[in-house]
Order: C-alpha cells, then structure tokens, then sequence
C-alpha cells in the first residue's frame, strides 16, 4: 500500500529513540531523579522565598504504606529471576533476568532493552561473591530507578551534542503566551485587570473557542497553531560529541533524604537564599527560622551560619504533613489531605478539586494526584509493533529466531531473557509472551513505586485556572475563576492584576516511578488521537453518572444531562450548574430511601 | 431560461451606487470597545435583516406569479433540526433540544441562529465545508491527507474571526510559494498550523490546474472544456482559460511519489506558452480586460484584485449561488460551477443579482448572508406535504436532503454519545494504529458529490451505518453513553427514557402514539420475567428503539 511509504520512519525514529532512553538512568536521570531512600516517611524540602519548608509525605498504595507495597513487588521480582527457587540468583539467573529500566518506561524493545548484571553502573552482585541475595537485588532495583519514592526535579537538559532532540518531546505553550491570549480573551475593558465580572463571564468567552464542544479548554483551543509535540520530519538531531556537562541542580524543591551531601545543602541554602551574592554565609533573616532553631543551628553564636553549620538544618519536623492515598481505598476517604490542622504562621493551607495549594508570601505551591495511567489502548499497538520486529528479523523466514537471527536485530541481548525453555529457538508467541510478563511487572511496579514531579509554572494564569493541572481548563475550573480575585487581590481594587498572580509551583505525586528515559512516545501519539479511542468512564459513582459525564471531567453538567432542566436543578443542590459525584450520590440515595419509605 | 451573462449587466454600477446598509441606533454608544462591539453587532443584524426582506419579496412574488401556494411554516422541531445539520453539522443534543422547545420567547429562532453562528461549531463544520470543496484531493492522494489539516486550520481561524470572503480567496490566492515550503507545510498541518499551501500543492503547482480550480469555485465558471481546444459552441475560448492560467505561470512544480515540490515563483511571469505549440499567450482577465501590473508584485496578487474586486461581474454571485445552494439543495443558477453558457437553469435572477450586491455591499460577510438565509421565510418553510409539480425553482418548500458523511457520522456520535478524539495524523503513517470509527466511515465516502437532493449517496450511508461498527457499538448498552446513561437512571421512567432517544435522534418529543407503540414494546420484553434476566431484556428493547430511531429515513435525512 503505498500509504505506508512513511512507515519505517517512524520506526527508526521510534528506534533512534528507545537506544537513547535504553542508555539507562545512571546515565541519563537528572540529578535527584533516582536517589537514595531509606523507608520510613518521605520529608520533601521546599526552598520558599520566606524560608525552608519541610513537607512530610506519607503514602499509603492499596491501602498498605508503600514500603510494603514495594517490598512485595521485589519478591515477585526475585522469585521469577530465581528459576530454581534456591533463594538466591545464580550467574545463569541474572542473566536471564528481566531488565528493571523496561518496568519503568512505556518505551519497550526497540533495539532491545537488556538483562545483565551491571545496569547503568550499578552492579547486581554489590559485593562480587557470585550469587545475588534478595537484599542485593534489591538494591539494584533501587538504584535502577525503581525506589518505592522518587522525585523529579531535575534542572531542564540542554540541548547539544550527544542530546537527542527527541521527536516525541512533549511541549508546553509559554507563559507568556499563554498571559497575553488569557488577557486578550477574558479582560474585556483592555485595563490590564481581571475583574470579577470579567472573570464570572469567562464561561461565555470559553465557549467560543471551544471547538469540539467538549466543555474542557485545551492549549491548542486557546492558542491555535501551537504545536505539541515535536514529530516525525526532520524532528531528530542526534550527534555523538561529548556530553555536555549538566549545571548544578538548584531547583527549589529536594528530597531530604537526596540533600545527605551536607555540602549539597549548604551550597542550595547559600545559592536561594544569599540573593545572588556569592555569599558564604546566612542570618536568620536571610532564612526566615525562628530564634529557637537558629540558635540551635549558630553553634558559634556569630549570628550567621556558615556551610558546615547550614548542613545542619536536616533532618527537622515537618511543617506540614500530606497524606496520599493510591490505587485501591475507601472512596470516601479523600486521595489526598491535610494530616493535622497545624500550619506554620506564613503558610495558607487550602483544599480544593483533590489538590492542596499552600500560599506562601508571592508563591503558590500545589500539591495533587496525578490521574491515572491507563496502557490498554497502547497495549494493541505495542504488539503490532513487536510482531512487526520479529518478523524483520526472522530473515530466514521459518517462523522463529535463532541466536544469530537475534544478534543481528534488535533482540540479541534479550535472547536468553525470551528463549525460558534454552532450546535456542525463540517464537513469536515467545516474545509475545515476554511482552506480557514485562506488562505484568509494569502493573506492579507502578502499583508498588511512587513519584512526585515537580513543576515551576512561574507566574502563569493559565497554571493558576488549571487547578487539578491536567493541561485543560474545565467547566468547573472555569466557574470558579470569580474565586480568585478573593485570593489574590492584594491591592484590594476588586480584580487581579499579572504582577498580583504569584509564582506557581506543582507537585504532582503519581503512582510508577516515572518515566525517567524521557518523553513516552506511546503518550504522545495518544494525545495526537492515534490508537486513543474513546475515553472510558472515570468509574466513580452512579452509572447513570459516569455516562453523562461525556467529558469525563468527573461532573455532569446542563449540556450533559439527559433529563428534564428541573431534575437538573433538583440534583446540583449547590446550585453551581454542574452535577458532582457526591450531588449524584446523594440523589440516588435519596430515591432509594424514598422507594424503601414506600 | 436566461443567459447568465446577460444577467450581469447593470451589477457593477448597482455596487457602486448602493451604500452599505447601515444602522444608527448603536452609534450614540460612547466608543468604547465594548460599545463598538455593540454598534457592529446591530449593523450586521439590520443589514441580514435587509437582505431577508429582499429573500422574501422576490420569492413570494415568484410564488405570486406562479399561483404556488408555499408550503407551512415549519414546527420549532423541524426548524431546531435543519438549523443544527446546517450551520453546526451535526444533529442538536438532548439538552439543546429540550431547551429550544421550551423556550417561549417569540424571537428564539433569531437568537438560535445567532447563538450557532457565534459559537464555535460554525467554524469547526464549516471548515470541512470548505476545505472539501476547495481541496477535494484531500481525499484522494498522501499528500492532500497530509495536507488538509493545516488547509482546514487556516479555514477555522478565518471563519472564527468572521474575516470578509473575499480577503480569505485573496489571501488564498496571493500566498507565497518557495521551495522550502512543501516539508514544512506538512509538518506544520499535521501539528494543526493554519496554512492554506495544500491547495497548490494538491493541484500539483500547475497553472492550468490552479486556473481551472479558481476559475470555477470562485467565479462559477467552467474552463476546463477550452483547456485543450475550442468548441464551437462554448462560451470560453481555449485563449481565454491559458489567459487565465498565465496568472499561475509563476509557479512551477516537480511531482514525484505524489509529492509536489515546487521551485520558487517567478514573479514577473506574465505569460505562458500553450502545450506543445509555441503560442504565447498573455495574462488577461476572463471579461477580457487588461491586468495593470505591478512591478515586483506576483500575478497572482494582480489576479486575486481582480477576482475579489466589489465590482467583480462573477466573484459574488458565485459565492451567493453556492452558499444558497448549500441550504437550499438546489441553487438560484444550476449547476453551480458552472454559471454561464451551456446548459444553466435559472431561477429568481433578480433575486441572486439582489443577494450579491448586498453581499459585496457588506463587505462579502459570509456570516450575514448565511443569517438572512436561514432567517427567511422560505427556509424556515416545512418539508413535509407533496410538492405541487411547477414548485420547482421557486422555493416553495424545503426539499428533503441527504446528510454528508461527515454530518452523519457527527450526528451519530451526537445522538449516542461516542466520543473519539480526532486525530491529525494519518494513521497510515503509525505502524499498527488502528484507523479511527470517523476515518473508516470518511474513507469509505471519500469521493461523495452529489447534490444533497439526491440521495444515492445518502443511502449508501445508511446502509453502511445499519450494518457498521458505529451503529452497533452505539446501541451497545455496555459501549454506547446515551444509552447505558438513560437505562441506569433510576429517575426516568420507560415513557421517560423513550422521550430521551426521540430527543436525541429525531430531535423532537414522539408523539402520543409513538410514546404508546415504544414503551409497550420496552416494557411488554420484561413482562413475566423477574430479576436480572428482566432487567436485560428490557434493555435490550430499549436497545432497540434506539436501532430503529437511529436508522430511520427521519434521522438519516435533512428535512
């Protein structure tokens, strides 16, 4: 057919860039992306313009704390590694083993991810006597980019030689861009401001750009000709000079267990907060402490705290503590709270749409859940592509690969994962069946590891409407923009202006431990509408419910709703215009007490 | 019957002498931004206004003089439906239609008419439109699949910003062509970049291929027939198409593996050779004056003055005949490409030389002429009740017309609630994706392009979708939203549930005897059953009258 001239493009470029992703994140992780942890809670510091602010994470995965969810995907892992079930992985055994970067990235097989004893560095058997324990095990799993909690917050990679500008980059519209349509749209009087009327009649002005009627707001509604994703012609530039040497991580977000560097702390200490002048050392006002905990950290009593003294500041109480709930829970219990009522002066805490937004002197932080990610769809067209692969190397032509067949594809270095039986011979249901295991760890691991992602969306009023941060503005979000002169205005003129709307930061906190070989092609074409399908129900509440949410933005509103107008009024009880699932819920509660009554 | 050309006379100087109709009223505003907002708004209603009064005059004289009785007006129904298929291109939701029937608001048919123009769908349906008829290769080879997305793109902004007709064909018209384009313009219309760059290369960067296509969608006339020699009795001479096609004889192009790539225009090229003779011949224009040119400045630009030009003896009447043609089924001077000479029916001249200058009065809103369309009598007349036998031409009533494969695959998403985002990649180009449920069914009607009078084509939809993937998975009580939503609503009744599938199919209340015929269908599959084994198959009944609704000719027609 000749549509299919293109093909193999595609394919090389899918290749291109699984060998660059297959590098594996010793490699290729940011700083910060794949560190340390040791169990217990998850202490996240964020360096706020007034002063350090340790955020405690505690996680529970199906409902059990996440330690021991992830301790239980390790002895899955190691009781399929561990063929002859003697408690230990003999040289034979980590060779067959299944490569951890591929449990961690939707990116599977091009050019072949590998099992072996070394990945990214990181040696299986730590300490060289020939076997590998379960304790070795999993430590290389730790370090292969699966710990049970990883944040990403690395500083952005640069582009230059030996960087792969990936075709599958993801883009964003830049704030800027994104301010200038927002103002141009919504402030209707041209004074620079959001009033509140101008804001309450964003609903109406939405509308209009809202092409395929959907009632959510995309990024290429509000700024037609803006390009997501870079793809296909001329999108590669790969070249194999050195690597360029990546600047010092000075994001304002860290883990506290990856600070264990004492020097790494004072030096981002000194770098947020010595306003740029090379400083050595910091006051208290520089740090916004309180007496009690400077004085504790001045151990000379000089006033200032040098690096050695700064390295002190870790480990320290939590000023606030989150608690997240992941896959399987009691619906009624939220995904996502304020554990205490507690909150340091200068600090706001609010809860709204599953997210908890801290409001700190110009700055915003927001914490959330990410949604769910779901590979049913990828899943057909992974297959396609694999069965396509074998089929290219199976030159012969008689149905299965030998080694050779292998080593000269793309399926050398997992030959022995795929060939269970030794017969030499590996068949297309083998690799098929491999596929699937490789899925089946991938469930697991998502389920068993935790990430947070961490996004500076500087002073964006897109970020700030956007408050579940899924890239869309929904109906509901847009109903609530009046909310946020009552937030924002700090010159009490009754709207907000650019330079009232603070800096905007997200954590985003997701189940897996992220994609930490780079942008998901897979993804991507699903956001382009290849292979995506219709979106299924969010699967909360009612059936009813979960139909007419056609958006599936987790509400039903007016458009939406099949029945009378004065049902509808009869259901959203709050009067907003849109049906929620607790609405919904009580109604049906409601008919079912009033049928048991009759 | 009437030569067109004889029509035209007399067009230019009633342009000229006629002033835009304007209104006062809004002036007193303060200018504010929001009070010329303002002002604008009621000038453009008053002049629709104005152009639906000439709509009604001329035809109810024509009606007059031909002793037809015009058919009644049509119910609010009626009226929601054909309004919706028409400038949304997709049938209205239940929502929608429960609102529209009880408003009790004497102007609600104006504000519906205003409400879809002004919203976003306008622009969305009438992209594909368009794009379909000015890149009709879209469908037909890669590079115009490639292509489309961006072409339709540059139409969306366009129609969204309501920007005159005639600055949208000269800016078709006069866009740059280099060498380096063909590559980007792909890139940039598969990631959604507006760029109306497909409609040379999809017509290969030939001259004669861009005159002819220029020639009859944007002046209602049909060259090609002189394009190889004269015919004794056509109305162009072969001098008069390569006249034309001399405009276009800057561009050059190689086509190879279908793709075109062309070399950078020549923009003092004034002339061209005919094939395989060594004539040339000079640029002129088809009512046979002279370009003045301009020095440095492409022939295109020159050409595209001239074509859009007020004064232009053909440019509005062919946009008025086309766009009267769309909502009506049959133009005011058939067939639409093809205004003058040969075989042409005419009917209501006046009518269309009327339409025109108000349209190029207007400043060739297509916006405007749409609204006093739809907002005239003859529009808004039933389609039910035989026809008289002399009705035809004079507009007496709405015929009925076939859906295009795009408003019935919307319609049915629409009414079922299947919901597949749309994607701007050519699946062919994915190994081992999976075409969409809309690229199969556009695929598979591609080349559809008949008049909507004829249903031929409509049938063919029909059957497709009565035995397709679409239909089945839409009354699928597990796949289909419309119908999982209405059968799990613990607060609708059966004579409930069955008013929703009438809203959402035939986009009216069923009538008493079809409410009485479809729930003791629904209801009498359960009686004598209990428990889950009732529950099914009361599902399954309702499933049905969903089928029915949804393949009936009531659904499956514009009426």
């Amino acid at each position: 057919m000749k549509t299919r001239i293109a093909c193999p493009v595609l394919l090389a470029l899918l290749a291109a860039w699984s060998l660059a992703a297959a590098q594996g994140p010793g490699d290729s992780a940011p700083p910060g992306a794949a560190p340390e942890v040791k169990p217990g809670p998850h202490d996240v510091v964020f360096l706020s313009r007034t002063g350090p602010v340790v955020i405690r994470f505690d996680v529970r995965a199906d409902g059990k704390p996440l330690e021991t969810a992830w301790n239980e995907f390790i002895d899955y892992l190691f009781k399929y590694a561990d063929k002859n079930g003697d408690g230990v992985l003999s040289r034979e055994e980590v060779e067959a083993a299944p490569d951890p970067s591929t449990f961690n990235n939707n990116i599977f097989f091009f050019g072949g991810g590998f099992a072996g004893a070394t990945m990214g560095g990181v040696k299986m058997d730590a300490n060289g006597d020939g076997k590998v324990t379960k304790e070795e095990y999993a430590d290389y799993i730790r370090k292969s980019g699966l710990p049970p909690f990883t944040l990403h917050a690395g500083p952005e990679r640069q582009q230059g030689p030996g960087m792969m500008r990936n075709p599958f980059q993801q883009g964003k519209p830049a704030t800027a861009d994104l301010n200038k349509a927002l103002m141009k749209l919504l402030d209707r009087n041209g004074d620079g401001k959001l009033s509140r009327a101008e804001l309450a009649a964003a609903p109406e002005a939405f509308r209009k750009l809202d092409l395929d009627e959907d009632e959510v707001i995309t990024h290429q509604e509000m700024l037609p000709g803006f390009t997501p994703l870079n793809i296909l012609f001329g999108a590669v530039a790969y070249s194999t000079g050195p690597q360029q040497k990546q600047p010092p991580d000075n994001t304002p977000v860290f883990l506290a267990s990856s600070a264990q560097s004492s020097r790494d702390l004072a030096r981002r200490l000194l770098t947020r907060y010595g306003g740029g002048k090379n400083k050595k050392t910091l006051t208290r006002a520089d740090l916004g402490l309180d007496e009690q905990t400077f004085a504790r950290l001045d151990r000379d009593g000089n006033g200032e705290l040098d690096a050695e003294e700064l390295a002190r500041l870790l480990p320290r109480a939590p000023d606030v503590t989150v608690v997240i709930r992941l896959g399987e829970h009691d619906l009624k219990e939220p995904s996502i709270e304020l554990a205490g009522s507690k909150v340091p002066a200068g600090i706001k805490v609010r809860t709204a749409n599953d997210t908890i937004i801290l409001s700190l002197d110009g700055e915003r932080l927001a914490i959330r859940v990410g949604a769910s990610k779901s590979r049913s769809q990828m899943s057909f067209f992974l297959r396609q592509i694999v069965t396509a692969q074998f089929q290219q190397a199976d030159r012969d032509n008689n149905g299965y690969i030998d080694e050779k067949e292998a080593r000269m594809s793309g399926f050398g270095r997992i030959f022995k994962t795929l060939d269970r039986e030794g017969s030499g011979k590996v068949y297309e249901k083998d690799v098929l069946a491999y596929l699937e295991t490789i899925e089946g760890f991938q469930t697991r691991a998502t389920a068993s590891c935790v990430s947070l992602h961490f996004v500076d969306s500087g002073r964006g009023l897109w970020d700030l409407m956007d408050t579940d941060r899924d890239g869309r503005l929904s109906l509901r979000e847009i109903k609530a923009l009046p909310q946020l002169v009552d937030e924002l205005d700090r010159d009490g003129d009754g709207a907000i202006s650019l330079a009232e709307i603070p800096h905007g930061y997200l954590l985003r906190v997701e189940q897996g431990a992220g994609n930490s070989g780079g942008p998901d092609p897979f993804s991507a074409l699903e956001q382009l509408g290849v292979n995506a399908g219709p979106a299924p129900p969010l699967g909360k509440g009612p059936v009813w419910f979960q139909r007419m949410d056609r958006n599936r933005d987790g509400d039903v509103s007016r458009a939406e709703f099949l029945g009378s107008e004065a049902l509808f009024r009869r259901i959203d009880t709050d009067g907003d215009g849109l049906i929620s699932l607790e609405e919904a819920i009580r109604f049906e509660e409601s008919l079912r007490k009033g049928k048991q009554k009759r | 019957m009437m030569s067109g050309l004889a029509l035209l006379v007399g067009l230019p100087a009633l342009v000229r002498a006629d002033a835009p109709v304007r209104a006062t009223a809004a002036r007193a505003l303060a200018p504010s931004r929001e009070a010329s907002f303002w002002t604008e708004i009621v000038d453009r209603i008053e002049i629709a206004r104005a152009m639906t009064g000439r709509i009604d005059h001329h035809l109810a004289e024509g009606w007059r003089n031909a002793r037809v009785e015009p058919a009644a007006a049509a119910d609010d129904a009626e009226f929601l439906r054909r309004l919706y298929l028409d400038l949304a291109g997709r049938v209205p939701s239940v929502a929608e239609v429960r609102r529209f029937l009880d408003d009790k608001r004497s102007d609600k048919r104006e504000r519906l008419i205003d409400d879809l123009l002004d919203g976003p769908r306008y622009p969305a349906h009438f992209s594909r439109v368009w794009r379909a008829l000015w890149l009709p290769e879209a469908a037909a080879s890669i590079q115009g699949t490639l292509l489309a997305p961006g072409f339709e793109s540059w139409l969306r902004k366009h129609l969204a910003g309501n920007t005159s007709y005639a600055a949208v064909v000269r800016e078709l018209l006069t866009t740059p062509i280099s060498s380096g384009r063909p590559q980007q313009a792909i890139e940039e219309s598969l990631t959604g970049k507006a760029t109306p760059i497909g409609f040379y290369l999809a017509k290969e960067a030939k001259a004669e291929n861009l005159a002819a296509g220029t020639s009859r969608l944007f002046l209602g006339v049909k060259l090609e027939c002189a394009q190889c020699h004269n015919h004794p009795f056509a109305d162009w001479t072969r001098e008069q198409f390569w006249g034309l096609a001399a405009f276009f004889a800057g561009i050059e192009g190689k086509t190879q593996n279908e793709f075109t790539i062309p070399s950078p225009e020549k923009l003092d090229r004034r002339s061209i050779k005919l094939p395989n003779s060594e004539t040339v011949i000079e640029a002129s224009f088809l009512d046979g004056t002279r370009p003045k040119w301009q020095e440095r400045v492409s022939s295109r630009v020159t050409l595209a003055e001239w074509v859009t030009a007020a004064d232009n003896p053909y440019f509005a009447r062919a946009t008025v005949n086309r766009v009267w043609a769309y909502f009506f089924g049959n133009a005011l001077v058939e067939p639409v490409d093809e205004m003058i000479g040969g075989e042409i029916k005419t009917h209501h001249p006046e009518l269309l030389n009327d339409l025109a200058r108000q349209f190029a009065a207007s400043g060739f809103d297509l916006k405007q002429l749409m609204r006093a369309i739809v907002r005239s009598r003859a529009y808004q007349l039933t389609s039910s009740g035989k026809p008289a036998t002399n009705e035809v031409g004079l507009f007496a009533r709405m015929p009925l017309r076939g859906l295009t494969a795009e408003q019935l695959y919307d319609s049915v998403a629409q009414a079922t609630g299947y919901n597949e985002p749309a994607s701007t990649i050519p699946i062919s180009f994915v190994p081992g994706a999976k075409p969409s449920l809309r690229a199969e069914f556009m695929t598979r009607f591609a080349n559809a392009s008949e008049k909507s009078t004829d249903f031929h084509t409509s049938i063919l939809h029909a059957l497709a979708l009565m035995n397709g993937k679409l239909i089945s998975q839409a009354t699928d009580l597990e796949r289909s939203e419309t119908l999982a939503a209405v059968a799990n609503a613990p607060f609708m009744d059966t004579a409930e549930r069955v008013e929703v599938l009438y809203l959402a199919t035939l986009s009216r209340r069923p009538r008493a005897d079809e409410l009485e015929r479809m729930s003791r269908h629904v209801e009498g599959a359960a009686a004598g059953q209990a428990g889950t084994a009732a529950t099914e198959r009361y599902n399954r009944a309702l499933a049905d009258v969903f089928w029915v609704l949804l393949n009936s000719g009531e659904f499956m027609l514009n009426h």
